[in-house]
């Protein structure tokens, strides 16, 4: 089946089984290896892109399901003003230590601030409690989202 | 190579599709995507092509009609918690189920034709009576849940229809309960859940209903139990009277519950916690909770 489908910004079609799962398509034919695959069922996050805007899981989807719709991967999401903030609060923070999970912490952290400016540490909670991390034990992701969220309502300084 | 998959235009072609093929509906994936991947169900048969149907927009509505609210079959969960017209009681099952990016995917039919024992969104609807809407090419029918689901995986969907949605009265009751015990607080399978309605007129108990989820191969709703409590109060039952009402009609939940092991939990613990909470619920309704 012929699929057609936007990835970053740019448009991309494809002959292939509609049945194959994004993840694959994403990290084997269109080399984007920021999305990660932890537990390969929807369990983890660590595969999260965004689709039409909103945060999804590319290991639970077929390709198939993509057509026409807009995806955004780690790759295309560092182009924007927000991924700096957020990925600079996790550095600063210390929010990470192996950084598997981390593209995925990033993408549901930003369309949590795109969606609620001030947000609070039970809303950070619920918004990333579908991606999981083995390292950092959660408080210092909560508190680099919170410092992301400030920052992003500041003006930012020139 | 003939095409593993279809992708029907609208709802017309879809059913014309389906009744062509039988083709395997695909609506968020999310249950079908990580069955594919443990068990290869997905294509295993090459006969029977999976058909998209999330992307049609007849089936992503939700609509009010007089008395009811109609919820496609292809609303996701997300766009269910967000929706004015979707009650409180729905959208706080919803906010149980999954996780924010699965709920983005996830939708109600999805939910509901997996046909597990243990999916959240069906205690809700067979505790409000809703109905489950199918269409063919050629006929539309309206199937009471319990009977739409026929067991565990199972359902009487014919080879030749699509569900298009759900029905469901308008009615907001006096108590209304839900309560799901699960491992973690997101991504976890309900070991079991309860939704407990309940309404009173003059402080009489005039309406009683409780779901039970992943007690049974089936979720569990008994109006035998349900008719048999508001027959024995008599709207003057004093509280001794009144904890042996509530002792009685436990005994006789707890004899129609048949919870199983399996990896997730126990029957033992199952049974007993489906009791406890209904017993929590039926307390507060029954005024016997404890009040500093």
């Amino acid at each position: 089946m012929t699929i057609a489908f936007v990835v970053n910004g740019r448009p991309v079609v494809l002959e292939t089984d509609p049945l194959r799962r994004l993840i694959d398509v994403l990290r084997e034919d269109l080399g984007l290896t920021g999305v990660k695959e932890g537990c390969g069922e929807g369990e983890c996050g660590a595969c999260s892109v965004l689709i039409d805007e909103r945060p999804a899981l590319a290991c639970i989807v077929a390709v198939g399901a993509v057509e026409g719709r807009h995806v955004v991967t780690i790759e295309g999401y560092q182009e924007r003003d927000l991924f700096r903030k957020v990925a600079s609060a996790f550095s600063e923070t210390g929010a990470l230590q192996c950084g598997f999970c981390t593209p995925g912490m990033i993408i549901a952290a930003g369309a949590l601030i795109d969606a609620c400016s001030d947000p609070d540490e039970e809303t950070i909670r619920e918004a990333l409690s579908g991606n999981l991390c083995r390292c950092t034990g959660y408080n210092r992701i909560v508190q680099a989202v919170m410092r992301a969220s400030r920052e992003t309502k500041e003006p930012s300084s020139l | 190579m003939k095409d593993t998959a279809l992708r029907p235009r609208d709802l017309e072609e879809a059913l014309i599709l389906r009744r062509e093929t039988g083709g395997i509906l695909y609506a968020g994936g999310t249950d079908l995507m990580v069955r594919s991947a443990r068990w290869g169900t997905v294509n295993a048969d090459a006969d029977r092509p999976v058909m998209f149907i999330g992307h049609l927009e007849e089936l992503r509505q939700v609509a009010t009609e007089p008395g009811f609210l109609v919820i496609g079959t292809c609303a996701t969960l997300s766009s269910l918690r967000g929706h004015p017209d979707v009650p409180v009681l729905l959208k706080r099952i919803i906010g149980s189920m999954a996780s924010p990016a699965v709920r983005n995917m996830a939708t109600m039919g999805g939910n509901v034709c997996n046909a597990s024992p243990a999916g959240d969104t069906i205690p809700y609807l067979l505790a409000m009576n809703g109905t489950v809407l199918c269409a063919s090419t050629d006929d539309q029918k309206e199937i009471p849940v319990n009977e739409f689901i026929s067991g565990p995986g199972t359902t009487i969907l014919a080879p030749d229809e699509i569900v298009t949605g759900f029905r469901i009265p308008r009615y907001q009751f006096d108590y209304e309960f839900h309560k799901k015990v699960a491992a973690r607080r997101a991504n976890a399978l309900t070991k079991a859940s309860i939704v407990g309605l309940a309404q009173k007129i003059d402080d009489r108990l005039v309406d009683l209903r409780l779901a039970f989820g992943a007690v049974g191969p089936k979720v569990v709703r008994s109006l035998d139990c349900e008719q048999a409590l508001l027959d024995s109060l008599s709207g003057t039952n004093g509280r001794y009277e009144r904890e042996e009402i509530l002792a009685a009609v436990l005994r006789r939940y707890a004899r129609i519950l048949s919870p199983i092991d399996d990896q997730r939990s126990t029957a033992d613990y199952r049974g007993t916690v489906a009791i406890r909470l209904a017993r929590h619920f039926l307390k507060e309704v029954l005024g016997l909770s404890y009040q500093p």
